[in-house]
């Protein structure tokens, strides 16, 4: 799994490729985390490059969402691939996340 | 047709891939969709997951002994880890208790989630639990069409 990290002043992109499960997901946490310390918002998580994500992936999503919600700050995902959105459907986090089909949008709105 | 393979690997997150492609393969020869294909692997990834938290404690040299049965109309699959017994009642609740609060839109927590994703896409779902010997957690998910079927032989 890759996670590239695009920091600008207001706004920051995480961009996630390759799998993202138990082994993986501590690495996106960690862009995650370092970001919300700084109070960054909003903070888009662009996942077109991820095709599996699992329970851990899609905790480490929650948990960013709840530590952007300490500071009033907003957390969005985009570009979900249909495994990865069946995951979220499943698990009816669906309804919870801000989720964008493209990262244009996520980053206008 | 009932084909078996058995796969033993070590708690090790990092073996998990390994372990997706075989039983993403192994659904595709029974002839499950890409949907079904996904599903059934989400199961099992969530099964070691869970295994690697919480019976092996995080610890990378437990054992984990998966059997794959594939059958014409559907696939089993047993994961035996010899870790800490489990709680089955306890994990019922949690299931349960998980269930409620989405229903409900309740407070959104990361917990507990890869249990119910378990019980959300499989079929059959048996824990065999014991402080001995570790535990034993079957699944198992028919083909649509069987499935398909047997509901339309209960209902008539």
């Amino acid at each position: 799994m890759q996670v590239k990290v695009l920091d600008g002043n207001d706004s920051a992109v995480i961009s996630v490729s390759g799998d993202v499960d138990l082994y993986s997901s501590p690495e996106m946490r960690k862009a995650i985390t370092q970001l919300c310390k700084k109070k960054v918002t909003p903070i888009v998580v662009n996942l077109s490059g991820v095709d599996y994500m699992d329970s851990s992936g899609v905790a480490t999503l929650v948990e960013g969402l709840q530590l952007t919600g300490k500071y009033k700050g907003i957390f969005r995902i985009a570009c979900l691939s249909q495994g990865v959105r069946e995951v979220f459907e499943l698990a009816r986090l669906d309804r919870v996340f801000s989720i964008f089909d493209t990262l244009d949008e996520a980053l206008k709105t | 047709m009932n084909d078996t393979i058995d796969i033993r690997i070590q708690s090790n997150p990092k073996m998990m891939r390994l372990v997706r492609k075989t039983i993403a393969q192994a659904s595709e020869m029974v002839g499950f969709s890409e949907r079904d294909v996904h599903a059934v692997t989400l199961a099992v990834d969530e099964g070691c997951t869970n295994i690697i938290r919480h019976c092996y404690r995080g610890s990378k040299v437990g054992d984990i002994v998966i059997r794959i049965r594939m059958y014409e109309d559907r696939i089993e699959i047993a994961l035996r880890d010899f870790g800490e017994a489990i709680d089955v009642g306890k994990l019922r609740d949690c299931v349960e208790k998980r269930r409620q609060e989405l229903e409900t839109a309740g407070p959104v927590r990361p917990g507990g989630l890869g249990v119910m994703l378990i019980h959300s896409v499989m079929d059959k779902v048996h824990y065999k639990t014991s402080p001995h010997s570790g535990t034993v957690l079957r699944l198992v998910k028919y083909l649509s069409v069987e499935r398909e079927k047997k509901i339309a032989g209960k209902s008539t």
